[in-house]
């Protein structure tokens, strides 16, 4: 089921009522619902996959309750590696297996021997990236003893699969979530008004914002070598807005619903594009995937501690995994490389942590350095989203091949084409707003504080019906396949 | 809560007027299909593709042959070709409660093809899955089903369009567009260059003639019926002869065995002008349809 559709226009009103009216006020009661609920969002699109959410729940579940009844290291950590094999086993079977059976037999192909391996006819389970990783990262925070096994297992299977983050994020940790599963939640109206304009915000951001982008994104790169250079610029910066109003945007529904449901999740965007350097951004992008790498692999890996060429081999390591976490294609390594590449320097001159406030705190504008600093930054990432984009290498070097040739300088195509100018300047509000909101949680968070109800109420207004009159109809989220 | 509640709800409710107001506001200049599937049941139904829909001007039709009240519900070819689809469509919008109407039924080789491996599957019809197939009425506006479902552009595009092709209260299809001779020559070439690909997959379907029988068959206890052919830009005509190089003998026989006329004017093509090489300017779909009328006025007994 999308958010940005019908259906879930009518589910989640529905399961709100059942949630709050209709069930007997217990935790019990509550979850049920929860885990219920969660399978009918997930089994909306293909039902056959619930049995992987429930193995991977189930083995994990497993795992704690057996770790806890043990202090034998071995023993720990063999029941460990059953979690990372089952649930790494999972995702590489359907996400990867045909990447490696391709690039095995193209690897011999090249040294003149002919292989033969069979490739899987099989789909990709939505979201199978980020459950198989929050329901890992529960097992790994066990065997380190940072968090107690539940033996609540109605608590855990609605831990990994609550319907909101259950397809694409953020992946929250067992050490936030689970504990919110065991308490008996009570409707807290502030709550559940900021989840109410949270999720306003994120449908803004994916169905305006993005989905009107997505129309040239797809134009521009599906002819890239018929574009101009200028054409091609366009296309790359319409992409960027793309992915973050569709990632951020489904980020901001995603934990908006949850509030609606006295839940709270960790913030996942912190208005990246607002970055000063690569370090920065990738402190705010995804955080929830940022941050799990860093603990269940940077760190693992000795982290910034050791010697510099460990170091540097961590910092590859952990953005190349995380650029094949995407997806199962030579583009994501390369751009998960390139984010590595732009990152080294900051390392060596030991400036990726020099900004860890807040852009221009307390000021009205980005002072000029900041400013060139901002602007650099999303050029650089900009420029990796084409391989992001791309459907193939060949077709990023294309891509790039065009964009930096002469007709760079030129006005690009598209520009006074109405739907381009409707996305450009919905591109502009995104970026106001997100400026003016760039301390809070989610951009609409401290609107209470600064306008009237009746201003409130007409921006509201207004934001509803921006969505509902310039919307695209129903394009899926770009992050479902990952 | 119970404030939440009743905030909630009174929002939704003002939001929801305000889109039930915009879809109010529907009409034909929102896309290309609206105003043909939301006005309310129609007489002397003209059926067809969008050939059809640009070239026969109801108005033009009825004041020559007075007494009836003709409407253009003529769509695409992945729309309406002859099929269980349409004739249910039709069945749908036919107001049965008007007598002696006169039905133009607008035939050529591609509404009796499809381009399914086995041409005669019903369920591998296209139109199946399109808007025609799946939406419940077609007769009733704000026509929600298709607004919500169906409605392709942006919903601002009800409130604001400047497209200049729109749809005439009679259901027939005028664009404002003037079209200059190179950019129609361009538009000519690439779509026989299209059509040339399209007849390499398509292939004649007896289940759509025999559709197209059906719906004769039905059509014929309100009112007469009468089959027309248009002309078509005469490159064009090569292509879709290769499709059906017996297309006229087909039709020709079908229309005696079922005693009603057959008109074909895609000899004519030079003699009429088009958006491309199909689609006929204003101008010429006006003198086409006095034509067109006046042959049925000849032929009435």
């Amino acid at each position: 089921m999308l958010f940005n559709s019908l259906e879930f226009a009518v589910f989640l009103p529905l399961v709100f009522l059942l949630y709050w009216f209709i069930i007997p006020k217990h935790k019990k009661f509550q979850n049920a619902l929860i885990l219920t609920s969660s399978y009918v969002f997930y089994g909306w699109w293909d039902w056959r996959f619930l049995c992987l959410i429930l193995f991977s729940s189930i083995v994990d579940y497993y795992v704690g309750i057996q770790m806890q009844n043990t202090d034998i290291k071995k023993r720990r950590k063999q029941l460990l590696w059953l979690s990372v094999f089952v649930n790494l086993g999972v995702l590489i079977l359907f996400k990867y297996y045909n990447f490696f059976a391709q690039n095995f037999v193209d690897a011999f192909t090249l040294f003149g021997k002919s292989v033969s391996l069979s490739s899987l006819d099989i789909i990709l389970p939505v979201g199978i990236s980020f459950y198989t990783f929050q329901s890992l990262s529960y097992s790994i925070d066990v065997y380190r003893r940072k968090l107690e096994p539940t033996k609540d297992w109605l608590s855990f299977l609605c831990y990994v699969s609550f319907f909101p983050q259950l397809v694409a994020g953020p992946i929250e940790r067992a050490k936030n979530l689970l504990p919110q599963f065991y308490k008996l939640r009570k409707f807290n109206y502030n709550q559940a008004t900021d989840g109410i304009r949270q999720m306003l915000w994120g449908f803004f951001k994916k169905i305006v914002v993005a989905d009107n982008c997505a129309k040239y994104v797809n134009i521009i790169f599906d002819s890239a070598e018929d574009q101009s250079g200028s054409t091609l610029l366009l296309g790359a910066v319409l992409f960027s807005f793309q992915i973050y109003g569709d990632f951020s945007g489904y980020s901001d529904i995603a934990i908006g619903s949850a509030k609606l449901f006295g839940f709270d999740f960790k913030q996942n965007f912190r208005v990246p594009y607002f970055s000063r350097n690569i370090a920065e951004f990738w402190r705010r992008w995804h955080i929830s995937l940022s941050t799990w790498f860093r603990d269940y692999l940077y760190i693992p890996l000795g982290g910034s501690y050791g010697s510099k060429t460990n170091v540097l081999r961590n910092i590859f390591i952990i953005f190349i995994v995380s650029g094949f976490w995407h997806g199962a294609n030579w583009t994501f390594i390369f751009w998960g490389f390139l984010h590595a590449l732009f990152f080294v320097p900051l390392f060596l001159f030991n400036t990726n942590r020099k900004y860890l406030n807040t852009v221009s705190e307390n000021r009205f504008f980005a002072r000029p350095k900041e400013l060139l600093s901002i602007l650099y930054t999303f050029a650089i990432v900009t420029l990796a989203w084409v391989f992001f984009r791309a459907d193939n290498l060949p077709h990023a070097f294309v891509y790039f091949k065009t964009l930096f040739s002469p007709s760079l300088i030129s006005i690009p195509d598209f520009v006074g084409e109405e739907k381009m100018l409707i996305s450009l300047f919905f591109i502009g509000i995104l970026i106001i707003l997100e400026w003016f909101g760039r301390d809070n949680n989610h951009t609409l968070e401290s609107i209470n504080k600064h306008f009237s109800k009746p201003i409130r109420y007409t921006f509201y207004y207004l934001l509803v019906m921006i969505i509902f009159l310039f919307g695209v109809q129903e394009q899926p989220f770009i992050y479902f396949q990952f | 809560m119970k404030i939440f509640l009743i905030k909630i709800v009174v929002f939704a409710l003002v939001i929801l007027s305000s889109i039930a107001g915009v879809f109010y506001m529907a009409d034909g200049k929102s896309d290309p299909f609206y105003k043909k599937i939301s006005s309310a049941k129609q007489s002397s139904l003209i059926l067809g593709s969008s050939r059809i829909g640009y070239a026969i001007k109801p108005s033009i039709i009825d004041k020559e042959l007075g007494n009836i009240q003709s409407f253009n519900y003529a769509f695409t070819y992945n729309t309406s070709p002859y099929g269980l689809t349409y004739l249910n469509s039709v069945k749908q919008k036919l107001d049965t409660t008007v007598e002696n109407q006169v039905f133009i039924l607008g035939v050529d080789p591609w509404v009796l093809s499809n381009d399914s491996q086995d041409p005669n599957d019903l369920n591998m019809f296209l139109e199946n899955k399109n808007f025609l197939g799946t939406i419940t009425t077609v007769n009733s506006h704000p026509n929600f089903n298709y607004l919500i479902h169906n409605y392709s552009e942006p919903y601002i595009k009800i409130l604001y369009n400047r497209s200049p092709l729109f749809v005439e209260d009679d259901g027939s299809w005028s664009s404002s567009l003037q079209l200059s001779d190179k950019y129609i020559l361009k538009q000519k070439k690439e779509l026989i260059a299209r059509y040339t690909v399209k007849q390499e997959a398509y292939q004649f379907s007896s289940l759509r003639l025999a559709y197209l029988k059906q719906t004769i068959s039905y059509l014929k206890t309100y009112g007469e019926v009468y089959l027309i052919r248009l002309p078509i830009d005469l490159d064009l005509l090569e292509v879709e002869n290769k499709l059906m190089s017996n297309f006229d003998d087909v039709l020709e026989h079908m229309s005696n065995e079922m005693s009603v006329h057959y008109f074909n004017f895609s000899t004519q093509g030079d003699v009429f002008n088009y958006f491309d090489a199909h689609h006929m300017i204003p101008e010429s779909a006006n003198r086409l349809s006095l034509e067109i009328a006046k042959r049925i006025k000849q032929s009435k007994p």
